[in-house]
């Protein structure tokens, strides 16, 4: 016999994005994803929010990575919340494991969640996670044809953060390129320049997240 | 990407409705596969072959259909396939689209005995 069907291959996946997306709305709480190769800066940026903007934001962030707690560990040593998630090989985070994770945090006390993804430009951009918004990070040392090459995450993305800026004098990097490969993949992504060494941007990421809706 | 964890989400709606059916065996299947989950056709059988081994699907066809990336743009209100990874309106050049068709990821048939 043969029958009609129709069943989501997301749906495990889909189903855990579903119960976040209930618990964050019944606390209030925004969620953010972001995603960017390893050593991009995704860490670096979040231990400044919390240095710069720990007082105004109560904010947690759950940290993905395939081994050790180091990123949680730099977080917690400027006090921002930080919970691990040790995925043990997989190359991004699912649903199931951001929703336990976040039932641990003390989400009365909580206006936003940050998840820091694997450090990875594919898989992570496959995967809803109950997020408000994914968030695509990409350094200058990286080339400014990655949106191109990975434009599903640029697709998904909310807005796009690029970092390292104060590294261009010493780079062979066109700034403006990228920004125009960026748009030729989604023309509607609002792209900041930062710099970590001297905060550049980082009031912006503050001024898009507070801007993202509910 | 992830063709064996799309597989594995495959296999379990399999077992489910021979389960539902009460049925032995599957004969064949087909998925739809929108574009944009950059799944690779090769990879996704390879996985079949090695996640239905010794179940009631080995041997099963595996039959994909994938869907080509389609939008729709906000601008002038073109309706058009997209290659990526450029998505944008070629009547009016507008970055300003709306992806239509392309996310698609379901089994959408079984035959079984």
């Amino acid at each position: 016999m043969e029958i009609k069907v129709y069943k989501d291959l997301m749906g495990a996946n889909e189903k855990w994005a579903a119960k976040t997306r209930t618990l964050l709305k019944e606390k209030g709480i925004k969620m953010i994803n972001i995603i960017g190769s390893p050593g991009c800066g995704k860490t670096t940026m979040l231990e400044n929010l919390g240095k710069h903007y720990g007082e105004q934001f109560r904010f947690a962030v759950l940290e993905g990575d395939v081994e050790t707690t180091r990123d949680a560990e730099r977080l917690n040593a400027v006090n921002v919340q930080a919970s691990q998630l040790l995925t043990s090989g997989a190359c991004h985070l699912e649903a199931k494991l951001v929703h336990y994770a976040l039932k641990d945090l003390p989400l009365d006390k909580l206006d936003l969640i940050i998840v820091e993804n694997v450090g990875n430009l594919v898989c992570p951009a496959e995967f809803d996670i109950g997020e408000h918004g994914k968030i695509a990070f990409l350094s200058v040392t990286e080339g400014e044809d990655k949106p191109a090459k990975y434009p599903l995450l640029f697709q998904e993305s909310r807005f796009a953060v690029l970092t390292k800026t104060d590294l261009l004098p010493y780079l062979n990097f066109d700034i403006e390129l990228c920004e125009k490969y960026i748009n030729q993949v989604n023309g509607e992504l609002p792209v900041i320049r930062t710099s970590a060494k001297d905060n550049q941007g980082l009031d912006e990421f503050v001024r898009l997240i507070k801007e993202l809706p509910l | 990407m992830h063709e064996f964890s799309f597989c594995q989400s495959i296999m379990d709606a399999l077992l489910e409705e021979l389960e539902n059916h009460k049925m032995k065996r599957v004969l064949s299947l087909r998925v739809i596969i929108g574009r944009l989950h950059q799944v690779i056709e090769e990879n996704l059988q390879m996985a079949f072959s090695v996640l239905s081994k010794g179940s009631p699907a080995e041997g099963a066809v595996l039959n994909l259909r994938f869907v080509n990336i389609a939008c729709e743009c906000k601008e002038c209100g073109q309706q058009e396939t997209v290659e990526p990874p450029f998505f944008s309106c070629t009547r009016c050049g507008s970055g300003k689209i709306k992806i239509t068709r392309g996310k698609e990821l379901y089994l959408e048939k079984i035959e079984m005995e």
